[in-house]
């Protein structure tokens, strides 16, 4: 029961740490920014629910790029992720050579780790380190457990259902930081438990029916809906927001 | 309000051309398929969106989605099949039937 409030308490600094960050600014989101010039950091003191800048799924654009990770194990070692992980052993933070990832393994989720941080010690860098820069210490760690390299087209997988473009979107964007959706991999305790969400008949605390439209206006701009909460505005590409939907109404 | 349905009626046709369309069977489902979340709807509660347009007096609008002009047929078939008009638009095909599809159009109409 203590190691669950702790844990909820975490999650729920986790959360204001992530609806702090995200973009600067509406209109930065459609480029990302320029290397160096991080959108703001975390400030794990803060907590409290309002206006929050809005969070956007990402995408992996070092993939495939050898200098990239080359570039990241020079940034590790600038920014003593070694003081915590060792040189990929681990010590006081988990382990990078082995194949247990708490928080995922694709790129995005180490994107998001190192950026935002997470519950239990993970301090966020995401003052400090440049997006630019995160992309390559997250190539670099997966270099480091030897993961493959990904592809990652924009666009999302070809081939791919919309459920299965879905539970990507869902998985790499920021949706997964806060939500579990159990048999996925997600299992973060910050905001409502999804596993079931389409078997809901309402959303956003009781006060929208589950429809379709109430669901995307509520991922797009949920302040909006309930000022107050602590859902942060979600950035998405109109493609991602039909698949996440799709996998969202595919959750009986 | 029957002199803004005359007004438009007389104007544009658009009123008549919605025929079997129910504004106020509209307005209910305009609610429940939950049109308030993305767009602001006068005289609807909750229905403050900021993620789309306001839908303010849109039967006076020339054109619809930014790309069709503002008849009643292209305003049914945005509301029923949005991604078929625009394939990269925001605004999620809800499933709505033509039945709804033109209450919906039909209450719109009516916005001031």
């Amino acid at each position: 029961m203590c190691s669950r409030f702790r844990n909820g308490l975490a999650g729920s600094v986790g959360m204001a740490v992530l609806a702090m960050s995200g973009c600067a600014s509406t209109g930065s989101t459609a480029m990302a920014p320029p290397p160096g010039n991080m959108v703001e950091g975390n400030r794990q003191s803060v907590l409290h629910p309002g206006p929050v800048r809005p969070v956007r799924f990402v995408r992996n654009p070092m993939a495939g790029d050898a200098e990239a990770i080359e570039d990241g194990k020079r940034l590790f070692g600038q920014y003593n992720c070694s003081g915590c992980h060792a040189a990929g052993g681990g010590a006081i933070g988990p382990a990078l050579i082995d194949d247990q990832w708490t928080y995922g393994s694709s790129a995005a989720n180490i994107f998001w780790t190192i950026i935002e941080g997470r519950p239990g010690g993970m301090p966020g860098f995401g003052g400090k380190v440049s997006e630019d820069q995160a992309w390559r210490i997250a190539a670099y760690v997966r270099s480091l457990a030897k993961l493959p390299e990904e592809e990652r087209p924009a666009g999302g997988l070809p081939g791919a259902t919309a459920v299965e473009r879905g539970r990507e979107v869902f998985l790499q964007g920021p949706c997964a930081m806060c939500h579990t959706v159990r048999g996925t991999g997600s299992y973060s305790r910050v905001g409502p438990d999804l596993t079931h969400m389409a078997s809901r008949k309402t959303i956003a605390a009781g006060t929208l029916p589950n429809t379709r439209g109430n669901l995307a206006g509520w991922i797009l701009n949920p302040q909006n809906l309930k000022p107050g909460t602590q859902m942060p505005a979600t950035q998405l590409e109109s493609q991602d927001l039909h698949a996440l939907l799709t996998f969202l109404e595919s959750l009986q | 309000m029957a002199a803004l349905v005359l007004l438009l009626g007389s104007c544009s046709g658009k009123t008549s051309a919605i025929a079997g369309g129910k504004p106020e069977a509209g307005k209910k489902l305009a609610a429940w398929y939950g049109c308030g979340s993305c767009h602001e709807l006068p005289g609807l509660p909750g229905a403050t969106g900021q993620v789309g347009p306001p839908l303010h007096r849109i039967a006076r609008r020339a054109y619809i989605t930014g790309s069709v002009p503002n008849t009643p047929a292209n305003l049914m078939r945005w509301i029923r099949e949005p991604r078929k008009v625009d394939a990269r638009t925001i605004m999620p095909d809800m499933g709505i039937s033509e039945q709804h599809g033109r209450d919906i159009a039909a209450y719109l109409y009516t916005l001031d």
